[in-house]
């Protein structure tokens, strides 16, 4: 295990859950919430690899389930994290990519983990899952997260390789 | 592994009392977290701060900056204080005309909007004696309802939110119903009149009605104003569109109400709507006099 990276992603994600909730979405921005810490779990993932990835998605998932606000079905963002985090970071195992390429899987970290979670919902018979209201959600979403990933992704590469003992960082 | 977990916690953990004391731990860890998040962020003026160079020669001219962002600051502060006592002035009147007592509160997050849960936390918890399923309001009008509640903090589910429903009175009338948002569009909600020949027009103001032992609304918090009306009279599950009177973007400071009026406040809560007289001051600076002030009255007979 690489208790290194692990506590990096939690270093990042308990702060960024509480500032997505405390700030971000209390801008009042239109459609969806600047998902920080989807964007944080992709890029950790990207970084880390799959099993980093795949766990910080669940701590994140559980927190945004958990942490005050959040009211109904507990379980459903940790899926669409975990699942997020464990296919980005396997994917960026297989194949080095330009950095612009990972950014925008980082980006899509968000909208495809919302997707999970409303398709989850859903099945789970949340009555609060409107379908009219899903397509500007998940369209601001992506933009949104395309922004904070140009932004975040950066940063993350260069904690990861400062923390990471040399050779186990995966970023060229 | 940790997807077997999500999703087992997801399906069967509902309302589990783990996942509950699980929710608790979350709540004392994050409320102060959060609650420190929004100390810091939230007056955005605190961020004029003294941005002057120690090293900077000339310390006149960084004295001098440094009062010019402090005055600065001040002012920005006063900004947000005066808006902050216009808040709980408004509060401190709602909560005198219908005899509620109440808890002044913060809000300090919100969910975020792919949750789809119209939900909020607020500053308050069990040590300032709230508890669940109280009613909250603020100057304008009804907020929600208090659904989860943690030492320090509260978890409150805003009328808009889609499993939101309270019972409410046309103002004026009899006529109850059901009010009720349906979590997409935030500045409107819906009222389903329980009497098919009862009046309803646009304009009319409809407060709450009040729950059995008034948990979780309190009576006579005002809701909204009629927008429109779907479908005719005598015809069965009219729905009437309600503006409501709070807006959901800009909440700030509300009130949970931990003891309920002893009666009814009725309508007495709603701003008044008959004709006020006017007051318009007009003052005219003039070198000799140093000024002088005209008062004149006007009634407008607006209302309805």
């Amino acid at each position: 295990m690489r208790w290194r990276q692990l506590l990096l992603a939690l270093a990042l994600i308990v702060p960024a859950v509480a500032f997505e909730m405390a700030v971000l979405s209390r801008l009042g921005l239109p459609g969806a919430t600047p998902d920080l810490v989807a964007v944080l779990v992709g890029a950790l993932a990207a970084t880390c690899g799959a099993g980093v990835g795949s766990i910080a998605g669940f701590v994140a998932g559980m927190l945004l389930d958990l942490v005050p606000p959040a009211d109904g079905t507990v379980g459903v963002w940790a899926v669409g994290l975990t699942l997020v985090g464990y296919v980005i970071g396997s994917r960026y195992s297989l194949l080095t990519r330009s950095r612009t390429a990972t950014v925008a899987e980082v980006a899509l970290a968000g909208p495809v983990a919302a997707l999970i979670r409303l398709l989850l919902g859903g099945l789970l018979g949340d009555s609060r899952v409107v379908w009219q209201s899903v397509p500007t959600l998940l369209t601001t979403d992506l933009f949104y997260c395309f922004v904070l990933a140009t932004l975040v992704f950066p940063v993350v590469v260069v904690l990861a390789r400062r923390l990471t003992p040399a050779g186990e960082a995966r970023i060229s | 592994m940790l997807l077997v977990v999500a999703l087992s916690v997801a399906v069967l953990g509902l309302q589990g009392g783990a996942v509950r004391s699980a929710n608790h731990g979350a709540s004392a860890v994050f409320g102060p977290l959060e609650r420190g998040m929004h100390s810091v962020f939230s007056p955005i003026g605190r961020f004029i701060t003294g941005l002057t160079s120690i090293n900077s020669k000339d310390r006149e001219l960084a004295r001098l900056r440094d009062q010019v962002a402090s005055l600065n600051q001040q002012l920005a502060n006063g900004g947000y204080q005066a808006n902050r006592a216009a808040e709980l002035d408004n509060l401190l009147r709602v909560a005198a005309l219908g005899r509620y007592r109440v808890v002044p509160a913060q809000v300090v997050a919100v969910n975020i909007a792919q949750s789809l849960a119209w939900t909020l936390t607020l500053d308050v918890g069990t040590t300032d004696g709230i508890q669940i399923d109280e009613t909250v309001l603020s100057g304008n009008g009804l907020v929600g309802r208090v659904s989860a509640v943690s030492a320090t903090t509260c978890t409150v589910v805003l009328l808009v939110d889609d499993t939101s429903s309270v019972g409410s009175r046309l103002a004026g009338t009899l006529s109850i119903g059901v009010t009720s948002g349906d979590g997409l569009h935030p500045l409107s909600l819906q009222m389903q009149l329980f009497d098919p020949f009862a009046d309803m027009k646009v304009g009319e103001r409809i407060v709450t009605f009040g729950s059995a032992n008034y948990r979780p609304f309190v009576p006579g918090v005002p809701i909204g104003t009629v927008t429109s009306v779907q479908g005719v009279k005598g015809q069965s599950g009219r729905i009437a569109f309600i503006k409501p009177f709070v807006d959901v973007f800009s909440l700030d400071l509300v009130g949970v109400v931990i003891e309920p009026p002893r009666t009814d406040p009725r309508d007495s809560v709603l701003p008044t709507p008959v004709a006020t007289p006017t007051v318009t001051v007009t003052v005219t600076a003039s070198p000799l006099a140093g000024g002088s002030a005209t008062i004149s009255p006007s009634p407008s007979a607006s209302g309805g």
